[in-house]
This record gives structure tokens, C-alpha cells and sequence, in this order.
């Protein structure tokens, strides 16, 4: 009898699971259509671009004319990685339904998306905007340190984005194979997640530079697809397993802990806690939907009416998709398996990690209620972890491609042309692409770096929440200067940087600050505060600092409300 | 214009009230949860609060988008 292993990287620890079912040859069958389909739509998005007559706005924006079903689902599949199939239900699994709180930050996501994306998406198209930097230096006013910062908050974000998740690809690979020890290439003995990591990454690298933002939002739409059936059906098999609604909830309700029903108290050991919650529904999900990657996704919209319908359709069907889906499957598990503690960890009765426990309930249950179909459905759950993280790692890829060759490039070769600076693009990806699989292998070698990465990768959010403030006074105020931008996004980023895991690699492990930045961060958002100071100094320097001119603002607020 | 300010109003109430101080006026206590019609009263609050913010959106975006 074959095993099963599946190790995850949801949410940046390790997880090994031992489970006695037969999966046969049904994975391999699953992921090479997987794969097949991606550098499919790779190939015929390229085809498509031939007609294009803009070389650089049809590969970073798809010529601007992406249509509502794909704007909705390439913008929900950017949103969440492998973190919301694995790691949320984990976090309900061992904490009850407190975590379950923060969905309430997908509306406000949503809300963003029109409010915000719109107006990003109309000036855009009027001004012929690419990357944030354009749009934020055009109004400001063009400077190497406003572009290099703008940049750099930027790249904060989807860099280790990037590695992270081409790493999870990489372990997720491992686990649907774990009977193959090592590949041999060109006799070259390699480990499965390293073969994983390889193959994974030529993929996505392949149909991101042949098909640039086309493909790369056409495969999200699939794998979008996938995950979003996934989150279903799970919840369907768990209430399944408890026979039927009204019996999961009785049984949830007589058989778990009080605590697990309840809101922990602030201060608390258990990290969600009103404020924290509160807190990260109002400003991470800002912070998600105005990184690098949306941002893009917003100019490359079609029109108005597309991003209103995307919001329509991100408020409505990622919520249910949590709250009727894995949600309910992190609760279910808690009723199903009785947890063990290791260590003072909550861990699955067979001592694997809590972000298991949609993958214990799939494979437990679908066999059992869809027969043969239910080892397919199996298959295609465990490729749609991997299809989370590589949706999530292939948007930020063409990303930082965007940023460095339109913020970086660009500015210091004026005169190149737009197809030069689409193969320098196309070059950032592939260099970025094997430094990123890199460091994967290299993962034992180069720990520091890869525990440097991680770290960064946990405050990825609060960097991205420090283009929040110049976002809204560019969009709504415009009463902030060039100089208080500057300012005030440095400010915002290194009070992000003194927060864990972050401040204990640049501060060492003592001392106050780091003290009380931890104990802030187990109280509010860690984006929040960073925004607190960021709009403390923007205020103050742009008090003393001049504001574009007049007329230049005025120009600015009639483009964002204009018909385009 | 009034209609805007009331959902604004209505999503703002929702987002504070929702995952903020009021979820845990209403869970019960860790010895006696609150279980209305046989759910956990916080599960019920989690979808009741996402059902008022989805209805501003949809209200908003039919009419004032």
C-alpha cells in the first residue's frame, strides 16, 4: 500500500503527514493536465500578443482589456496563496472560531477594489501608467528617491512572496511523491522537493515570459477555479463526516471546548483577539489589494463596469468559500480528531501539524463519498495547494519584472525602446526566477538568508500597508508634498522592520524596543502601526515642504474622475 | 448622496462591530458559549455581519457605482 505524505508551507513551518490512503497513479495523471493546461494558456496568450501594437502595456497589462471573469478570479487567486486552504482551517482547528473574524476583511477588500481600483484603473488608461511608482511620481513628481522607495515597498512585498512560495511548491511536490526518494537528471541525483522546486518554477517562469500578464491572469483563472471548488467541497465532506448540518453543529457545539467558542480577551496567549482582528480587517486587507500585483491587475481592467462586477463577485464568493467552506472544515476536524498535545502545541492525533487538517478530512472522506472520482478529487485538492502557491508566486514574479524594468530600468535609459525594455523584463524573470529556486535548494547552506526571506515574508502585508497613506492623498486629499511622501513611506517601513520576526534579526533577541513592538504586534496589526508614524511624518514634512502646483493637482483630480 | 452616507455609516457600524469589541459581548463565556439555535451565537455573528457588509456592497454597487 502506497503512503502519502504532504508537507506544507502555509505558513512558513513544516508539516509531515503519514496517511494510509492509495492515491495510485492518479496524481501524476492530475498534475501533468495541470501542467500541460498552464503552458497551454501560455502559448495561446502569446499567440494573442502577436496581434499587439503596444509591446510594453500588452505584456505587463494585457492591453489593458481584461474582462470581468478574468479580473475577478486573477484577483482573488493573487489575493490568497497556499495559506487560505492550509493554514486557515489549521488556525480554526487550534484556535475555534475566533480566526474565523477575519474574513470579515475580504468586504473591505472588496470595497477597495472598486473604490480605489477604479479610479487607479481610470487614470491609468489616461496617463498610460504601468507600475504604483508611475502613477505616484507623476503626481508627486519624479525623483530617484520617491521611484527607488516606491520600488523598494514594492519589491518588499513580492520578493519574498516569490520564495516562499516556489518553496512551499516545491515541499507541497514532495508530499504528492513521497514514494519517489530522488529524480535522476542527466545523472544527477536531485531530492523530490528540490525536483519540485525546479519543475514548478520552469513552468511558471515559461508561461509568465511568453505570455506576460495574458497568461499569467489566464492560468490564475483556472487555478482560481480549482481552488475555489476545492474550499467548497471541503466543507461539504466535513459536514458529510458529521452527517449533515444540523448534526455538525450540534455536535460542535456539545463537544468543544467553551474556549474554542469563544473570543479570547486582549492579551491573551491566543493571538486573535478582538483588536488584532479589528484591526487587520481594516488595514490588511488595504494593504493586499494596493500591492505591486493588484495594482496591475487595475490598470489592466477593461472598464468600469468590470472592476464594480470583481468587486461584486470578490465580496460574494470568497466569503462563502471561507465561511461555508474551510472554515467549517477546521471545526469539523477539531470534532473528527482529537488533538494532541506536543510540546504545548496543538498537533493532529497522529502528530502532525494542524494546517493537515484539510488534507486529513479530503482524504478520510471523498474517497468514501464519491468512490473512484473521490482519489481524482483527492488529487486535484493536493494540486490545488500547489496551484495556490504557484498563482500567488507567478503574479509576483511578472511583478517585480514591472518594477525593476519601469522604476529601475527605465528612468536611467530613457531612450530604450518599449521592446527592449519587455526582453529586459523577460530577462528579470528568469534571474529572478533561479535566484529564487536558489535559495530553495540552497536552503540548508544559505539558512540565514532563507531565514531572513521568511522574515520578511511575515511582514510582507504591513510593507505593502505603508503605500496606504500616499495612495488615499493622491486618490481623495492631495494636500501631501513629494517630500512628506518620501518621509513618511521611510518612516512607515522601518517602524515595520523593528516588529518580529523581522526586529529580532536587526535588533538581536533583547532590549525595549523590540519588547514592546512584540507586545504591540500580539495587541494591534503590525501595517497599523507602521501607518500610525507613516502619517505622523507625511503630515509634519508636508506642512513644510510644497505641494505639486495647483493646476498640476487640479489636472490629477479631473483624470481620476474622468470618462476614459 | 444620503443613501452613500448611510452605507458607509452601515459598513463602517460592521466593520467595528463585527470582528471588533462586540463579537465578544455576545460569544457567552468560555464555561457557558452562547449557542443560538444550536450554533455557536459567534459563528452565527461571523456570517450575520458578513451578510450586512455584502448587502451595503451589492446596495452600492447597484445603485451608486
Amino acid at each position: 500500500m502506497e503512503g502519502l505524505r504532504l508537507e506544507s508551507f502555509g505558513s512558513g513551518f513544516l508539516a509531515t503527514t503519514e496517511a494510509p490512503l492509495s492515491l495510485g497513479t492518479w496524481p501524476y495523471i492530475v498534475l501533468a493536465f495541470y501542467l500541460v493546461g498552464l503552458l497551454s494558456l501560455g502559448v495561446i496568450s502569446l499567440l494573442r500578443s502577436r496581434r499587439a501594437t503596444n509591446a510594453e502595456t500588452d505584456y505587463y497589462l494585457a492591453g489593458r482589456g481584461q474582462g470581468v471573469i478574468v479580473t475577478s478570479l486573477t484577483i482573488m487567486a493573487t489575493f490568497f496563496s497556499s495559506f487560505a486552504i492550509l493554514t486557515f482551517p489549521g488556525w480554526i482547528y487550534e484556535g475555534g472560531i475566533a480566526p474565523m473574524l477575519y474574513a470579515l476583511n475580504l468586504p473591505v477588500a472588496a470595497v477597495a477594489i472598486y473604490l480605489l481600483g477604479n479610479r487607479i484603473r481610470r487614470i491609468g488608461r489616461k496617463r498610460g501608467y504601468i507600475t504604483p511608482a508611475d502613477m505616484v511620481t507623476d503626481y508627486y513628481g519624479d525623483s530617484p528617491a520617491l521611484r527607488i522607495i516606491i520600488a523598494l515597498t514594492g519589491a518588499l512585498y513580492v520578493i519574498p512572496y516569490v520564495v516562499i512560495q516556489i518553496k512551499g511548491g516545491g515541499l507541497l511536490a514532495d508530499g504528492l511523491f513521497q514514494e519517489i526518494e530522488h529524480v535522476s537528471i542527466f545523472g544527477w541525483q536531485i531530492t523530490m522537493e528540490d525536483a519540485g522546486v525546479a519543475a514548478l518554477s520552469l513552468v511558471t517562469m515559461i508561461y509568465v515570459i511568453i505570455g506576460g500578464m495574458r497568461s499569467v491572469a489566464w492560468t490564475d483563472v483556472m487555478q482560481g477555479i480549482i481552488l475555489l471548488s476545492a474550499m467548497v467541497l471541503s466543507g461539504v465532506a466535513v459536514i458529510y463526516a458529521l452527517e449533515g448540518p444540523s448534526n455538525f453543529f450540534a455536535r460542535v457545539s456539545s463537544e468543544l471546548d467553551g474556549s474554542l467558542l469563544t473570543v479570547p480577551d486582549p492579551g491573551d496567549t491566543n493571538p486573535h483577539n478582538v483588536w488584532k482582528i479589528l484591526t487587520f480587517c481594516a488595514f490588511a486587507s488595504l494593504a493586499s489589494i494596493i500591492q505591486p500585483a493588484q495594482w496591475m491587475r487595475f490598470y489592466a481592467a477593461r472598464d468600469s463596469k468590470t472592476l464594480r462586477r470583481a468587486a461584486i463577485a470578490f465580496s460574494t464568493i470568497l466569503p462563502v468559500c471561507f465561511i461555508f467552506g474551510v472554515f467549517l472544515v477546521g471545526l469539523g476536524g477539531r470534532v473528527l480528531y482529537q488533538p494532541e498535545m506536543i510540546d504545548g502545541v496543538v498537533h493532529l492525533p497522529d502528530g502532525s501539524k494542524t494546517d493537515q487538517v484539510l488534507i486529513h478530512v479530503i482524504q478520510d472522506y471523498f474517497p468514501e463519498m464519491f468512490g473512484t472520482i473521490g482519489l481524482v478529487l483527492v488529487s486535484l485538492i493536493l494540486v490545488a495547494v500547489m496551484a495556490a502557491s504557484m498563482s500567488t508566486a507567478d503574479s509576483n514574479l511578472h511583478a517585480v519584472s514591472a518594477i525593476v524594468t519601469r522604476d529601475l530600468y527605465h528612468p536611467y535609459r530613457k531612450k530604450s525602446s518599449e521592446r527592449e525594455r519587455t526582453w529586459i523584463g523577460r530577462l528579470v524573470i528568469i534571474m529572478a526566477t533561479i535566484a529564487a529556486a536558489t535559495i530553495t535548494f540552497a536552503g540548508k547552506d544559505l539558512r540565514g538568508l532563507l531565514d531572513t526571506i521568511t522574515a520578511f515574508f511575515f511582514l510582507a502585508m504591513a510593507f505593502s500597508a505603508q503605500l496606504v497613506p500616499i495612495t488615499f492623498d493622491m486618490i481623495f486629499l492631495r494636500r501631501g508634498s513629494r517630500r512628506g511622501a518620501i518621509a513618511g513611506l521611510a518612516a512607515g517601513l522601518l517602524t515595520v522592520c523593528l516588529f518580529p520576526p523581522l526586529g529580532q534579526l536587526l535588533l538581536g533577541g533583547e532590549g525595549w524596543v523590540l519588547k514592546g513592538t512584540t507586545t504591540l504586534k500580539g495587541l494591534l496589526d503590525v501595517g497599523l502601526c507602521g501607518i500610525i508614524v507613516n502619517v505622523a511624518v507625511f503630515i509634519l514634512v508636508s506642512f513644510f515642504s510644497p505641494r505639486p502646483e495647483k493646476s498640476h493637482r487640479e489636472a490629477f483630480a479631473r483624470d481620476l474622475k474622468e470618462v476614459s | 448622496m444620503r443613501r452613500s452616507w448611510l452605507l458607509t455609516v452601515i459598513f463602517l457600524i460592521a466593520l467595528v462591530l463585527g470582528p471588533g469589541p462586540g463579537a465578544a459581548m455576545i460569544d457567552g463565556t468560555s464555561e457557558a458559549p452562547n449557542i443560538w439555535f444550536g450554533i455557536p451565537a459567534l459563528y452565527l455573528w461571523v456570517v450575520f455581519w458578513f451578510l450586512v457588509m455584502v448587502t451595503c456592497i451589492l446596495a452600492a454597487a447597484l445603485t451608486l457605482w
